[in-house]
């Protein structure tokens, strides 16, 4: 979040912002783009301030403080006890259709961000700039990508759903459950496909999971028939914050981190081909440019380093957890952020200079 | 009978044995030539006809001619009677005409495919709709003299058609043809010096197959209003056109063709009457100085002549089409099809410009100019586009001959002389260009170009130059619009720049690395300048591909267009396109400065951003990156960046750090491929003009003093504001001592400029 709220004051500095169309955002990325995009009252100073102090504050305190007054802890001790059980007995060969999980850690995570952050605003309530909000999550059921967005909520496979009428920070919650973390959110909603009503249940998390760069809606050449989202773009400005390739120093040892770095490695190769495709798309004349500012960028093959750059190596570590930021983190990860950008957008996309 | 003519009989057996009542053969001979003749009788039944349409009766008998290459040749069919004659696609009264081309015909279907067409011919026949008037018409047929050298019909005719006229034609006279190349009107003064034929439009059409003897060709032609005594006339003024011993050519011109959308057009037929006829008529005709006995003797000749013409064949020669009003042109929509008609110049007559030259003038511009100091030598023809009968001639000279055998109608010159003389010589001259294609390969010839670019005044034309890698595996080509205010070279400075920055490494390495300038090779040890490896087919692709894509992809006032092409040699052959909007440009006394138009933008982002960590009042800066031309006064500012760490912001104050600038520059000297480092500095006046201070003078020698004792010069970029309107302020500092001495650098130009793009 501190890297892209970088990214996104350089993107203000070139003046770049206000004509941005679309924003897609998955996984953390979501919060400070529903966070942008919702925020159509707040300039962008008013915007950069929000966001460090949400950074300071960070979310995991907000999680766990919530957690434990007595009306979530129960519903939500409850509602994990049985999921545990339901899934034993689903083994067992008891159970097929599983209970509800009404209540989790990511519902209280969704209250949170509607609560602090968010202001309860809904998907379709003004954005700024009119700008185009998709928010992308990822439908365990199904296996496919469920996306919000400010006009139509679903996935391909369902349809669309019937009813828009869900808060961001719902969204937000889903896009950001990174699985290994927080569980899914589990909903029963009525959708609409060919002109025909279903009801479908969902499991929605990690939006990451399906496509971890968002880019997916605006690639060009989706047909409309089979994508609910698709909003081809002329440039495209991919901010990242993956971390890039590992040092090679430590061993994943055990169970979370074994699953937790393979993890990372698949994100990493497919955030590496997106990179290909988009190189292609430029190539080939569909998309006429793109910049990728990239936490984890190996500086070598930047244009050019300034000398007041922030390294990859100072900050490539620092883990994406939602904790609190001191000033010298959120500092250092936001000024790589300026920095990548005013590197980049000079020499990739001159046209939108003049 | 061949294997495929008894295919052809199974397939006959087949169809009877299935439908006996509606077809019935017999084989009835086997040419000399190895058809086979085969005599069928088909069942036609009841049609659907229309007025006009053939009459068909309940059984038609046909001559089925299968040649011995079925079936990969088609069978011909004939009928037995003249019923059918005079009706479209019959021609000879018999020759039932179901194919325009073999591309029509499927060998793979054999007689069953033959027999479908022939029934369909049958069921339009009998509509009459065999000759849609919104088609083209096929010209008419007639005897035609083989022995004769063809026509080529290169003029459209001078009246439309339908159009009574009477004129001359002029004709070139080659070994291979004769070329129809003009029309002119009758005058009692006869062009001197061109060989001339006599030619006459008609108003009326002729019968599709020609009258055959000359009495039935008078028949029709005296139907038509033209009577004997006036064609007798033509026909002697034809005969004293020709010279004694040559056959005697009318051009007879017809409303008989139509082109692809069905509006009438002129067919042009050239009758020929054998020389000896043609010297009786001549002979034939009477003189002042003629005795009465002569004179019988003369009338008495010239009857029998008639006589003889009235009962002999009428022989057409062959005509070739080349009018634009009949042909569709081959290249038709294609790229290089807009250059037909223009003014076009080629520098270089090279590896590239002898072949560029060549696909230009095939494409019909109205001139072509060659411009080229080198001479035809044996090494070259690997790769050029030479013969060895040109070998010592110069280089523009020979490949001019060469063009003119290629396409006559275009106006070709050779000008043995360097590419920059012939552009300054003659300015007016080089203006007047539709189009030029620089293919000299001269960074040389480039550069000099673009230090006198100003003196053309806005005059330029269009540009197109291009350029091999050191292996011929990859081209790169630069096109610049017409009127532009920066030339060729000052393109490929910024595509190199863009090239080098932009991780387009192949084509960085192929153009500009150091590797390769050391992948050229001399020819002929000692004697020869460096140049590329590569074939005819390397630098002809390559050269075809580049003119190609930078007449597909115009530019235009705003930008220009640089094209990079891989062969397919190359590792991973591609096409890029590269978009480049055009600099500001501002002319000082000494030096132009170009602006690249991120500059002002990345500068508004600086402010914004000091805005944000200072105030909005303080000053801030930094440096100034491009590269900077003695040899031809120009100075490219690329970009800027911001202020290095040891810089102070002040309100009212900016004092410009140092620190790390010298690593900085050196970054990007090395990854620019040498086109970008530092070239000065750049600060903001908030709420100020753009004048600079006397604080500003006295920083600027101390700057520069601190980043290298080599720094000769600087340019200070001052932004400000004269009200609501943003300026910039430009310095250009030098250091004006001479070899060996040290002095402070000085101003030796400046210049306020109001910019669009509002900095502060």
């Amino acid at each position: 979040m501190a890297f892209h709220l970088g990214c996104l004051r350089t993107l203000n500095d070139f003046g770049l912002l206000d004509k941005i169309s679309v924003m897609s955002s998955v996984s953390g990325g979501s919060v400070i783009g529903a966070l942008y995009a919702y925020s159509p009252d707040l300039s962008f100073e008013e915007f950069d301030s929000k966001v460090v102090e949400h950074l300071k504050r960070g979310f995991q305190k907000s999680i766990l403080g919530e957690l434990l007054t007595p009306q979530n802890l129960f519903p939500v001790a409850i509602n994990t006890a049985a999921t545990k059980i339901q899934a034993a007995l689903a083994k067992c060969g008891w159970s097929e259709q599983g209970i509800h999980r009404d209540y989790s850690r990511t519902d209280v995570f969704a209250e949170i961000l509607n609560r602090d952050v968010l202001g309860g605003v809904k998907l379709s309530s003004p954005r700024r700039n009119e700008i185009e909000t998709i928010i992308g999550a990822c439908d365990l059921k199904t296996g496919t990508a469920f996306r919000f967005g400010n006009e139509t909520s679903g996935c391909g496979q369902l349809g669309q759903l019937l009813e828009n009428d869900i808060s961001v920070g719902f969204a937000v919650a889903a896009s950001a459950a990174f699985p290994l973390l927080l569980p899914p959110l589990d909903r029963t909603w009525r959708f609409s496909k060919n002109g025909e009503e279903t009801e479908h249940r969902v499991n929605l998390t990690d939006g990451g999971v399906y496509d971890n760069s968002g880019f997916q809606v605006l690639e060009p050449g989706r047909d409309p028939k089979y994508s609910l989202h698709s909003f081809p773009c002329e440039y495209i400005i991919a901010c990242n914050a993956g971390q890039g390739q590992d040092s090679g120093a430590g061993l994943p040892l055990g169970f979370l981190p074994r699953i937790s770095k393979s993890f990372g490695v698949v994100h990493r190769r497919v955030q590496d081909m997106v990179i290909h495709h988009l190189h292609h798309l430029q190539e080939s004349g569909d998309i006429r440019g793109f910049v990728l500012p990239y936490l984890g960028q190996q500086d070598g093959a930047l244009p050019w380093k300034p000398n007041d750059l922030v390294t990859r190596e100072e900050v490539f570590a620092y883990p994406t957890d939602f904790s609190a930021m001191t000033d010298e983190w959120i500092t250092k990860l936001s000024g790589r952020g300026e920095s990548l950008t005013r590197i980049l957008v000079p020499t990739f996309l001159k046209e939108l200079l003049g | 009978m061949t294997r495929g003519q008894q295919r052809a009989v199974v397939e006959l057996e087949r169809m009877a044995q299935s439908a006996p009542d509606d077809l019935e053969f017999d084989i009835e001979e086997e040419l000399k030539d190895g058809i086979l003749v085969v005599r069928i009788e088909l069942r036609i039944g009841l049609l659907e006809t229309a007025k006009g349409g053939l009459q068909f009766r309940e059984r038609e008998s046909f001559s089925l001619r299968i040649p011995g290459e079925f079936p990969f040749q088609y069978p011909r069919i004939e009928v037995s009677h003249r019923r059918f004659a005079g009706f479209p696609h019959v021609t000879w009264g018999r020759w039932l005409c179901l194919y325009q081309s073999v591309a029509q015909w499927n060998p793979e279907d054999g007689l069953y495919g033959f027999f479908d067409r022939l029934h369909e011919w049958i069921g339009r026949a009998a509509m009459n709709d065999m000759d849609p008037v919104e088609g083209a018409l096929e010209p008419p047929y007639h005897l035609t003299d083989s022995t004769q050298v063809p026509f080529v019909i290169r003029k459209n005719v001078p009246v439309p058609p339908g159009e009574s006229w009477i004129g001359l034609a002029v004709l070139k006279r080659y070994s291979n043809r004769i070329d129809l190349v003009g029309w002119e009107e009758f005058s009692s003064d006869l062009p001197q010096g061109q060989s001339l034929a006599l030619a006459t439009m008609l108003p009326e059409v002729l019968p599709m197959e020609f009258p055959i003897t000359g009495k039935a060709l008078f028949t029709e032609l005296e139907n038509q209003g033209q009577d004997r005594n006036m064609l007798i006339s033509r026909l002697t003024i034809a005969a004293l056109l020709t010279k004694e011993g040559a056959p005697v050519h009318m051009v007879v011109g017809l409303p008989m063709r139509r082109s692809a959308t069905g509006e009438t057009r002129t067919h042009i037929a050239v009758w020929t009457i054998p020389s000896d006829v043609g010297d009786s008529i001549r002979k034939s005709l009477a003189s002042d100085t003629d005795s009465e006995a002569l004179r019988e003797i003369r009338d008495k000749l010239a009857d029998a002549v008639w006589k003889l013409i009235e009962v002999s064949p009428v022989y057409w020669c062959r005509i070739l089409e080349d009018r634009s009003e009949i042909l569709v042109r081959r290249d038709a929509g294609t790229p290089l099809s807009i250059l037909a008609n223009t003014k076009v110049l080629v520098l270089g007559c090279g590896a590239l410009g002898s072949w560029v030259a060549e696909m230009l003038a095939r494409s019909s511009p109205a001139t072509l100019d060659l411009v080229d100091t080198g001479i035809v030598k044996p090494g070259i023809l690997v790769r050029q586009n030479f013969t060895p009968d040109d070998y010592g001639k110069g280089k523009a000279k020979a490949l001019a001959d060469r063009i003119e055998k290629i396409a006559p109608d275009v106006c070709v010159s050779a000008h043995q002389q360097d590419a920059h003389r012939f552009i300054t010589g003659d300015r007016p001259r080089f203006s007047d260009f539709d189009l030029v294609l620089d293919c000299t390969a001269s960074s040389i010839f480039q550069m000099k170009l673009e230090r006198d670019w100003i003196d053309l005044g806005g005059h330029s034309p269009r540009m197109i130059s291009m350029f091999l890698d050191a292996q011929a595996q990859r081209i790169l080509a630069m096109s610049i619009d017409r009127g532009v205010p920066a030339g060729i070279w000052d393109g490929y400075v910024r595509l190199k720049h863009r090239l080098c920055l932009q991780e387009q490494a192949d084509l960085a390495n192929a153009f500009y690395s150091e590797s390769a300038e050391s992948l050229l090779f001399q020819p002929e040890p000692g004697c020869s300048d460096p140049t590329f490896v590569g074939s005819m087919a390397d630098v002809v692709g390559l050269s075809a591909a580049a003119l190609n894509r930078s007449l597909a992809e115009p530019p235009s006032a705003d930008h220009i267009v640089g094209f990079g092409v891989g062969s397919t040699r190359c590792a991973a052959p591609t096409h890029r396109t590269f978009k480049i909007k055009h600099d500001l440009r501002v002319v000082l006394p000494t030096t132009r400065i170009h602006f690249s138009d991120v500059v002002f933008g990345t500068a508004r982002s600086f402010v914004r951003q000091n805005a944000r960590e200072r105030t909005s009042s303080d000053e801030t800066g930094g440096l100034l990156w491009g590269r900077w031309d003695e040899a031809l006064g120009i100075i490219w500012v690329f970009d800027l960046s911001g202020p290095p760490p040891d810089s102070s912001h002040d309100n009212g104050r900016f004092l410009c750090g140092t620190e790390g600038t010298q690593e900085e520059h050196d970054r990007r000297f090395e990854r620019s491929g040498g086109t970008s480092g530092f070239i000065g500095f750049w600060h903001t006046h908030p709420q100020m003009v753009s004048q600079q201070s006397a604080v500003d003078i006295a920083g600027m020698a101390k700057l520069v003093s601190r980043i290298g004792d080599n720094q000769r010069r600087a340019l200070m970029l001052i932004f400000g504001q004269d009200g609501d309107q943003s300026t910039a302020g430009i310095y250009v500092y030098e250091n004006l001592a001479s070899h060996g001495q040290n002095h402070d650098l000085v101003q030796v130009s400046n210049e306020q400029i109001q910019l669009e793009v509002n900095v502060l």
